[in-house]
């Protein structure tokens, strides 16, 4: 079947969302569409599996091993694969390097499109519209907001996520990081410093 | 058809909402969230349809729903176009036919759809010849569909009739303007297009020299003679 440009506009759902998401639970289970399991699997992999603490995996890993870091920017898909990393919504990676000169931020003005197996799900404000809407025309504004603060040197590079490449902001090493550990740095490198709406900070 | 999704660069003098720090805010978001995955692990459709189905619900339902509203009224219009769910079994939630048999996702096949992810680098075929590095372009305008009046694209409006540079090439990669209407994957280069922040906001840019990045299909672009 192909589409005309009228067909779906429908409203099939009453409207209090929290009634309606149990409701078509149950439906698709006794429809036989749903195993209760597999929905409970989704949820485990999503709270307890996949999160940040992947994204600060890679990024810790390369500030202390020179040759991730190479085949990180040379082929991050590979990269990311060597460590078991990538899957739905990170299939095709690109790291940015934030430097002295650049600093990179990432959005997905279209819809809310975010390298889920490194950061996990994305939270609330990448995907509200004031993000989607200011992060391309006023990104310095939007990083003012989040706290951070740029050098007179940096450029900004914003990354609009419009096909299936996802983006991993790898932030600049804090001078009272270096020496270090991985293990020591993973902490220090928080989820929006990733998404460039953040700077790597000293665990508390 | 409505095109609110397409919302880059509007006028927004709203602060960004205060972070919620947990995974999930509501237990209804862990149901639209594994509804949504599992469903779509049936294979009656792709990602690109179902950003498709989203983008297309009536404008002032997409501008007031929250983002897992608007998933669940993607999915279930999904279901209905697919055939999955009779509009009647969502008036009262009750089954209207015999119940499938087997059809289920099983939570092992799940877990690794999840894992594997659905690339959407293909193989390349003859139909382009991809531009080189350093190619300057200029973004088609207005950002329609080729294949259908009001179809699905990825070319931003704020974006549109822009020159820019081709900074990186990433092969051949799944058309969601044609695979979002069932049309087949029909793969194109796909290119990360560099744009200058003055050349899409003139002086409204915060500063001139900043960049703004898209990826970007070939048939979304006119190349430039070179300087």
């Amino acid at each position: 079947m192909t589409d005309n440009d009228t067909h779906h506009h429908h409203r099939h759902l009453p409207p209090d969302p929290e009634y309606t998401a149990e409701k078509l639970q149950e439906l698709l289970i006794q429809k036989g569409l749903l195993d209760e399991k597999t929905l409970d699997e989704i949820v485990n992999i999503y709270e307890h599996k996949i999160g940040p603490q992947n994204g600060s995996t890679v990024v810790a890993k390369s500030w202390v091993d020179e040759e991730f870091k190479k085949l990180l920017f040379d082929n991050p898909t590979e990269a990311i694969r060597s460590l078991g990393f990538l899957g739905r919504q990170g299939e095709h990676i690109i790291a940015v390097e934030n430097t002295t000169e650049t600093h990179n931020m990432v959005v997905c003005t279209l819809c809310s499109c975010y390298p889920w197996p490194l950061l996990g799900i994305p939270p609330n404000w990448y995907k509200s519209d004031s993000y989607r809407k200011r992060a391309v025309k006023e990104p310095r504004k939007v990083l003012q907001e989040f706290g951070v603060e740029l050098q007179d040197t940096q450029k900004v590079k914003v990354w609009d996520s419009t096909a299936e490449i996802r983006y991993l902001v790898v932030p600049m090493q804090p001078e009272e990081s270096k020496g270090l550990s991985e293990d020591e740095l993973i902490p220090w490198v928080t989820r929006n410093s990733m998404i460039g709406t953040g700077l790597p900070t000293e665990p508390k | 058809m409505t095109k609110i999704h397409d919302m880059g660069g509007m006028p927004c003098l709203e602060a960004l909402p205060v972070e919620n720090k947990t995974v999930f805010e509501k237990k209804w978001h862990k149901i639209v969230l594994s509804l949504t995955l599992a469903v779509g692990a049936l294979g009656k459709w792709n990602i690109d349809r179902s950003r498709y189905f989203r983008e297309s619900l009536p404008p002032d339902d997409y501008e007031r729903f929250t983002y897992y509203e608007k998933w669940m009224a993607g999915l279930v219009n999904l279901m209905v176009d697919s055939g999955l769910v009779d509009q009647s079994e969502l008036h009262d939630f009750k089954v209207a036919h015999k119940p499938l048999q087997g059809v289920s996702v099983s939570p092992q096949a799940l877990k690794s759809m999840i894992a594997e992810g659905d690339p959407s680098l293909c193989s390349n075929n003859a139909t382009f010849q991809p531009h080189e590095i350093g190619t300057l372009v200029k973004t088609k305008s207005p950002p329609a569909n080729h294949y259908l009046e009001n179809g699905h694209t990825r070319l931003p409006a704020y974006s549109s009739g822009y020159q820019g540079e081709i900074v990186l090439y990433h092969g051949f990669h799944r058309l969601p303007d044609a695979n979002a209407h069932l049309l087949g994957p029909k793969p194109e280069p796909l290119y990360t297009v560099s744009f200058k922040a003055k050349t899409l906001w003139g002086n409204e840019a915060e500063n001139p020299d900043d960049e703004i990045h898209l990826d970007l299909w070939h048939s979304y672009l006119e190349p430039l003679p070179g300087e």
